[in-house]
C-alpha cells in the first residue's frame, strides 16, 4: 500500500512538473509568438525603405496634360511622323494612332491614344476612348464621350458631352451646356463655359460662366478701375455683421457666421468659423475663408483667394482676382458659378461643381 | 492609510490611461472614417508671400550642402525668398560650406554666430532680427526639402487666422537598425493620425519646429524665442494659440529628416524633449484655460498635448504602485465584472491604444510589411517611460530653482556627401 501511495505521489510530481513545464513553454510561446512576424519582417527587409516622398512635386494645375504631351512627344521622337499606327511605351504599351487631320463622323468610335499632326472635328456622338493629343485646335461635337484631350490650339466643346479624366488647351475653350469636364478641365487662355456644365478642377485666364462678353477683356475686367490697397495688417474680431456701405480697413476674424452688407468695402482678408455671406456690389481687396460656406453676391469683386470647407457660391456676375492677380476659388463640397461669374486661376471642389 | 492612496492612486493611474485611450481612438477613427478637412496646399495664387528659410546649423558639414542644394532648387520665386543658414558657434567646416553658397547665390544671406547665447532659439532669435520676409520658415539642417514645399507651407499663411505651419516628418534613414524602423513607425502614427486628426477635428495641431514656419511679425510682437525653454516648438503653438492664432497641419508638405541611430541619442533627445515640453506645461497651463480666443474642445486638446509628457511618469509611477499593492496582497480593487472592466482599461487601452494609431497610419501609407513589427514598439514603449520621467524631473527642478537648461544638439549619422534617399 506505501509503495503504491509513493508510487501514485511520485506520478503526480511527473504529471505536476510536466504540466508545469507545457504551461511555461506555452507561455514562452503567447510571448514569442507576436513577435514572429516582425522578426521576418526586420530579416527580410521587404518594407524597410522610407516612405515615398517625391522629391521634384510641385504644384502645376496643368499637370496632367503637360505631363501626358511630354510623355507621348518623347515616347514618338519624331513631331512630323509619318501618319500610320505606333505601338508606343508610355505608362505601358500603347497602340498610338498619328493622324495629319481628323475629322471624325457621327458615331465613330476609336479605342487607341490619337496623335493629330494638324486639327480635331467630330461629329454627333463620337467616343474617343483613349487619350487624344491635338497639335492644332479640336472641334469636338455634341454627345461625344472623351477619355481625355490636349490641344495646342483651341478646344471648343459640342452640347452634352462627357469627359472621363482631363482636357487642356493651350489657347482657349468654349464648353457648350450640359458638358462634364472630367476631373480636370484648363487652358492657357479664357475658359467659356454654358449652363449646367458640371466639373471638379478648372483653370483658365478666365475662367467664365457663360458666354465671354463681347470686347473682352478690358471691358469687362474691373480691376483696372478700382485701386487694391494691400491688406491692412489690424484685426477685427467677432462684429456681429457689416451694415451695408460699410468701409473698413481691416481684417476680419469672426468665431460665427458673418454678412457684410452690399456696396461695403473691406480692405483686408475675411475668416469665418461659419457661413460667410457677402452682399451684392462688394469689394474685399485680400482673401475669404470660411468653414462653413461662402456666397459671394452678385456683381461683387474679390481680389484674393476663396476657400471653404464647405461650398462656394458665386453669384451672377462676381469677379474673383484680375488678368495679374491669379487667384483660386475651392469649396470642399461643391462650387457653384453662376451666369458671368469670373474666377481668374483655379476653380476646385471635391464634390461637385456646376455653372448655374 | 498608505494602502488606500497606492489604491486610489491606481485608480487616478487608470482614468488617465482611459482618457488618453479615448482619445487616440477618437483621433483612429476620426482618420478612419471621419470627414477630412481640405488642407489649403491646394490654392494657386500669384502673389505669393515673402519668405527668409531659417537653418540653423552647429557643426552641420556633414549635411549642409544636402538642405542647401535642396533649396536653391526650390520652386519658388527667387525675389520673393530668402535663405538664411545660422551658423551657430560651429568649430568645423560649416562656415565655408555656408560661404561657398553665399558666393554663387545672392538669396543665401548667412548669419554667422560668434557671441552671444548658443542653441536653437537664440540662434533663430537673432535671424530674425535680419530676416525680410512676411514668413519665417525653419528647416533644421539635417532636413531633405522636396521642390514644391516652400509654396506648400506658405499658401496656408493665406488664412488671416494662421499663425503658424507644421509639414509632415518622413525618416529617411530607415534602413540602419531596429532602432530606426521603430521611429518611422512612432512618426508615422503621430503625423498620418495624431496631427492630421487634430487638424480634421480643429483641435491643437502642434508646430514643431521644423518643416514648418510661422509670421515674423506676430512672434517678433510676442518677443521672439525665449532662450530659457528648450522645447521653442511647442512653445511657440501655445503662446501663437492663446493669443487668437491658429496652428493648421499639412499633411502632403513631407520632407525627410534622420531620426537617432543609436538607443542614446535617442535617449538624450526623448529626455530634451520631455524637459523642453514639461517646462511649457508648467508655463502655459493656466494661460491655455484663460485664453478667450480658444474653444473650450481647443482647451480640452491643448490641455490634454500639454500634458502628454506626463502621462509616462503617471503611468510609471502607477506601474510601481500596482507592484507594492500586489506584493502587499492588496490588489483586490474591484471584483466581478467590474474587475475585467478595470484590467481591459488598464492594459489594453492604456497601453496599446497608440499602437492602434500606428498600425492605422501605416495603413494609410500603404505600408503593409513594416506594420509587422508594430509589437516591437512595447520597447520603446519602456525605453520612453524612463526617459521621458527623467526628463520630467529635470524640468521640474528647472523650475523649481530658475535653472536655466542649456541646448544639446542631436547627433547626425549621415556621411559627408552622400544624403540617403529613397531607393
Amino acid at each position: 500500500m506505501a509503495e503504491d501511495g509513493a508510487l501514485s505521489k511520485s506520478r503526480f510530481a511527473g504529471a505536476y512538473r510536466m504540466m508545469l513545464a507545457v504551461i511555461l513553454l506555452l507561455l514562452i510561446v503567447l510571448f514569442v509568438l507576436p513577435f514572429v512576424p516582425g522578426i521576418w519582417e526586420f530579416r527580410k527587409r521587404q518594407d524597410a525603405a522610407p516612405l515615398f516622398v517625391s522629391m521634384d512635386y510641385h504644384k502645376y494645375p496643368r499637370y496632367f496634360a503637360s505631363s501626358f504631351r511630354k510623355k507621348l512627344i518623347d515616347s514618338l521622337n519624331d513631331p512630323h511622323a509619318a501618319e500610320g499606327h505606333r505601338e508606343l511605351q508610355l505608362s505601358k504599351r500603347e497602340q498610338v494612332q498619328i493622324i495629319d487631320q481628323a475629322d471624325f463622323p457621327p458615331g465613330t468610335s476609336v479605342e487607341h491614344i490619337l496623335y493629330v499632326s494638324r486639327d480635331l472635328a467630330s461629329g454627333d456622338s463620337v467616343a474617343l476612348r483613349k487619350e487624344v493629343y491635338v497639335r492644332g485646335s479640336a472641334r469636338i461635337g455634341p454627345r461625344n464621350r472623351l477619355q481625355a484631350l490636349a490641344a495646342d490650339g483651341d478646344i471648343s466643346i459640342g452640347r452634352g458631352t462627357r469627359f472621363l479624366r482631363w482636357l487642356d488647351a493651350e489657347g482657349s475653350v468654349h464648353a457648350d451646356e450640359a458638358c462634364r469636364l472630367g476631373i480636370d478641365a484648363a487652358c492657357g487662355g479664357a475658359f467659356a463655359i454654358g449652363r449646367f456644365c458640371s466639373f471638379m478642377r478648372l483653370f483658365g485666364l478666365p475662367v467664365q460662366a457663360g458666354e465671354l462678353p463681347a470686347g473682352d477683356d478690358e471691358a469687362r475686367d474691373r480691376a483696372g478701375a478700382v485701386e487694391v490697397q494691400v491688406p491692412s495688417d489690424s484685426i477685427e474680431r467677432n462684429p456681429a455683421s457689416i451694415p451695408p456701405l460699410s468701409l473698413k480697413s481691416a481684417s476680419i476674424i469672426s468665431a460665427e457666421s458673418l454678412t457684410v452688407g452690399d456696396y461695403s468695402v473691406i480692405r483686408g482678408h475675411i475668416k469665418a468659423h461659419r457661413d460667410l455671406v457677402l452682399g451684392t456690389h462688394v469689394t474685399v481687396t485680400g482673401n475669404l475663408f470660411a468653414e462653413g460656406s461662402i456666397e459671394i453676391g452678385a456683381d461683387s469683386m474679390i481680389f484674393g483667394t476663396i476657400f471653404s470647407q464647405q461650398r462656394v457660391v458665386i453669384r451672377a456676375s462676381a469677379q474673383i482676382g484680375t488678368k495679374d492677380r491669379i487667384k483660386s476659388v475651392i469649396g470642399k463640397k461643391g462650387v457653384v458659378l453662376e451666369q458671368g461669374a469670373r474666377v481668374y486661376g483655379l476653380v476646385m471642389t471635391e464634390g461637385k461643381g456646376l455653372i448655374a | 492609510m498608505v494602502v488606500l492612496i497606492l489604491k486610489i492612486y491606481l485608480l487616478f493611474t487608470v482614468a488617465v490611461m482611459v482618457l488618453y485611450s479615448v482619445r487616440h481612438y477618437l483621433f483612429t477613427l476620426n482618420r478612419l472614417f471621419g470627414e477630412q478637412r481640405m488642407y489649403y496646399q491646394d490654392i494657386v495664387d500669384s502673389e505669393l508671400k515673402t519668405l527668409s528659410v531659417l537653418i540653423p546649423m552647429h557643426n552641420e558639414e556633414k549635411v549642409a550642402t544636402h538642405i542647401l542644394d535642396l533649396l536653391v532648387q526650390a520652386d519658388y520665386p527667387a525675389d520673393r525668398i530668402e535663405i538664411i543658414p545660422i551658423n551657430d558657434f560651429s568649430s568645423d567646416k560649416t562656415r565655408e560650406v555656408i560661404e561657398k553658397y553665399a558666393a554663387r547665390y545672392p538669396f543665401i544671406k548667412p548669419l554667422h554666430r560668434t557671441e552671444g547665447e548658443r542653441g536653437k532659439p537664440a540662434a533663430l532669435n537673432a535671424a530674425i532680427e535680419l530676416a525680410q520676409g512676411e514668413i519665417i520658415l525653419v528647416f533644421d539642417a539635417d532636413y531633405l526639402p522636396p521642390k514644391g514645399i516652400l509654396k506648400s507651407i506658405s499658401v496656408c499663411f493665406n488664412d488671416p487666422e494662421v499663425g503658424a505651419v507644421m509639414g509632415r516628418v518622413v525618416p529617411v534613414n530607415t534602413r540602419r537598425n531596429l532602432l530606426t524602423r521603430l521611429l518611422d513607425l512612432e512618426r508615422t502614427g503621430g503625423y498620418q493620425v495624431d496631427q492630421q486628426a487634430r487638424y480634421n477635428l480643429q483641435l491643437m495641431p502642434q508646430y514643431g519646429g521644423t518643416v514648418g514656419g510661422f509670421r515674423k511679425r506676430e512672434i517678433v510682437a510676442l518677443g521672439g524665442f525665449d532662450t530659457k525653454i528648450l522645447a521653442e516648438d511647442t512653445e511657440l503653438t501655445y503662446r501663437l494659440s492663446i493669443n487668437g492664432w491658429k496652428v493648421v497641419y499639412a499633411n502632403r508638405a513631407e520632407c525627410y529628416e534622420e531620426v537617432p541611430e543609436t538607443w542614446e541619442v535617442r535617449a538624450r533627445q526623448i529626455r530634451r524633449w520631455s524637459r523642453g515640453h514639461n517646462g511649457v506645461m508648467f508655463r502655459y497651463l493656466l494661460q491655455l484655460l484663460g485664453s478667450p480666443f480658444l474653444s473650450l474642445r481647443e482647451k480640452v486638446d491643448g490641455t490634454f498635448l500639454l500634458f502628454v509628457y506626463v502621462v509616462p511618469v503617471i503611468l510609471f509611477a502607477g506601474l510601481l504602485d500596482s507592484l507594492t499593492l500586489f506584493f502587499l496582497g492588496q490588489m483586490e480593487l474591484f471584483s466581478g465584472l467590474l474587475f475585467l472592466i478595470f484590467l481591459g482599461a488598464y492594459n489594453n487601452f492604456g497601453n496599446f491604444a497608440p499602437f492602434y494609431q500606428v498600425g492605422t497610419a501605416c495603413l494609410l501609407d500603404g505600408a503593409t510589411q513594416r506594420i509587422l513589427l508594430l509589437p516591437f514598439l512595447i520597447f520603446n514603449f519602456f525605453f520612453n517611460l524612463w526617459y521621458i520621467t527623467r526628463g520630467f524631473f529635470d524640468a521640474l527642478i528647472d523650475v523649481v530653482t530658475w535653472r536655466k537648461a542649456k541646448w544639446q544638439k542631436t547627433e547626425r549619422f549621415r556621411k559627408a556627401g552622400s544624403p540617403e534617399r529613397i531607393a
